[in-house]
C-alpha cells in the first residue's frame, strides 16, 4: 500500500514538473527570452537610447511617408521596453507599477506600429505612432533620470521577424 | 525624437470645465447623486469625480481589450481638457491588482491635442474577454484638485454612438 502512495506521489510531480515547463507555460520567461538576445548584456541607458534612437527614425520615416525599416524599430521599441519592465528596480511599488503600465503600452503600441509597417499602411503607421511617443514621453517621466539623463552610447537595433500575429 | 520632460511635469488639468453651478436638475438622468444624475455622452459608464465636480466616462471594449475614459464636467455635458500624460487606474483582475495607464488621445476633428485632451485611452490582453471591470483611478488632478481611488465599474459594451466618435468641443 505504502509503494502504491510512494509511486502516486512520484508520479503527481513528475507531472507537475512537466507541465511548469511546457512551451509558453511561463510567459514572462518568454518575454525574458525575447528581449535577452539583444539586450541581455546591455546597460539600461543603453537599452533606454535605443528607444530614443529607434523613435528618432521613425519620426524621420514617417515624414517621408515611407514605411522602410520602421519595422526593425518598432521591434527594438517593443523589446526595449520589456527588458526595461524586468530589470528596473524600484523601491516604491506604486512607482513600479505605474511604470511598467506605461511601458507595456509602449509594448503594445509599437506592435500595432510594427504591424502597419509590415502592411505597408502608411497611415495607421502614423496613428500607431503618435500614440506609441505618448507612451514613451509617460514612459521618460517615470524612469529614473540615471537612465534617462545618462551620457550616450551606442544604441542597439533589432531585426523584425515578418509574421502577422506579434501580439503579447 | 526629442522627448522633452518637463512638458510631462505639468500635471495640472487645462480645462473647458463645465461653468453651470446654478445646476438645471431637470435633464435627462442615468447616474443618481444628490437626487439626480447625467447622461454619458457616448453612452457609457459615468464615474463621478469629488462631490459633483467631474465626471469620467468610461467606455470598455472588450472584443478588442480597450478601454476609453473621457473626461467631463460636472453634469457631464461638456468635455475637459487634460493636460496630463496619462491617467492611472488599478483593475482587478482575476483577484489581483493590475496597472493600466491610459494615454490621450489626440482628434484632428476636434482640435484635441496629446497635452490639451478630454480622451484617455489604453488596450492590454488581459482585458479582453472580461465581461466587467472593476478597480479605481489611482490619482487625478484635476484643476488644482487631487482625487485618489475612486472607485469604479464598467461593464463590457461598446455603444453606437462611440463608433465616430463625434463629440463637440
Amino acid at each position: 500500500m505504502k509503494i502504491l502512495q510512494l509511486l502516486t506521489a512520484l508520479a503527481a510531480l513528475a507531472l507537475a514538473a512537466g507541465a511548469s515547463a511546457a512551451p509558453g507555460h511561463d510567459h514572462s520567461r518568454e518575454e525574458t527570452s525575447e528581449w535577452a538576445e539583444l539586450f541581455g548584456d546591455a546597460s539600461l541607458p543603453v537599452v533606454w537610447q535605443s528607444i530614443t534612437a529607434s523613435t528618432e527614425k521613425i519620426t524621420a520615416a514617417v515624414a517621408t511617408q515611407k514605411s522602410d525599416g520602421v519595422a526593425d524599430w518598432a521591434e527594438t521599441i517593443h523589446l526595449a521596453a520589456h527588458a526595461l519592465i524586468d530589470q528596473v528596480k524600484l523601491t516604491d511599488i506604486g512607482h513600479k507599477r505605474r511604470l511598467d503600465a506605461a511601458l507595456e503600452q509602449a509594448a503594445k503600441l509599437a506592435d500595432e506600429v510594427l504591424d502597419a509597417a509590415q502592411h505597408d499602411e502608411i497611415d495607421g503607421l502614423a496613428a500607431a505612432f503618435r500614440r506609441l511617443q505618448s507612451a514613451l514621453l509617460l514612459t521618460q517621466s517615470r524612469l529614473p533620470k540615471a537612465i534617462t539623463e545618462a551620457s550616450p552610447e551606442t544604441p542597439r537595433f533589432a531585426k523584425a521577424e515578418q509574421h502577422d500575429d506579434h501580439s503579447h | 525624437m526629442k522627448i522633452f520632460l518637463p512638458s510631462l511635469m505639468i500635471a495640472g488639468l487645462l480645462s473647458t470645465a463645465c461653468s453651470k453651478h446654478d445646476h438645471d436638475h431637470g435633464h435627462d438622468h442615468g447616474h443618481d447623486h444628490h437626487g439626480h444624475a447625467h447622461t454619458a455622452p457616448h453612452g457609457g459608464t459615468l464615474v463621478e469625480i469629488g462631490e459633483h465636480q467631474f465626471n469620467v466616462e468610461l467606455i470598455f471594449d472588450a472584443t478588442s481589450g480597450k478601454l476609453t475614459a473621457w473626461l467631463l464636467d460636472a453634469h457631464a455635458e461638456h468635455f475637459v481638457r487634460s493636460a496630463a500624460p496619462g491617467l492611472d487606474l488599478s483593475i482587478s483582475s482575476a483577484g489581483e491588482p493590475r496597472s493600466l495607464t491610459l494615454l490621450p488621445v489626440a482628434n484632428s476633428a476636434t482640435g484635441e491635442t496629446v497635452g490639451s485632451t478630454a480622451q484617455f485611452e489604453a488596450s492590454a490582453e488581459w482585458l479582453k474577454e472580461q465581461p466587467a471591470l472593476t478597480g479605481v483611478i489611482v490619482r487625478l488632478d484635476f484643476r488644482g484638485a487631487v482625487f485618489s481611488n475612486v472607485s469604479f465599474k464598467v461593464t463590457a459594451g461598446v455603444p453606437e454612438a462611440v463608433g465616430g466618435h463625434n463629440h463637440a468641443h
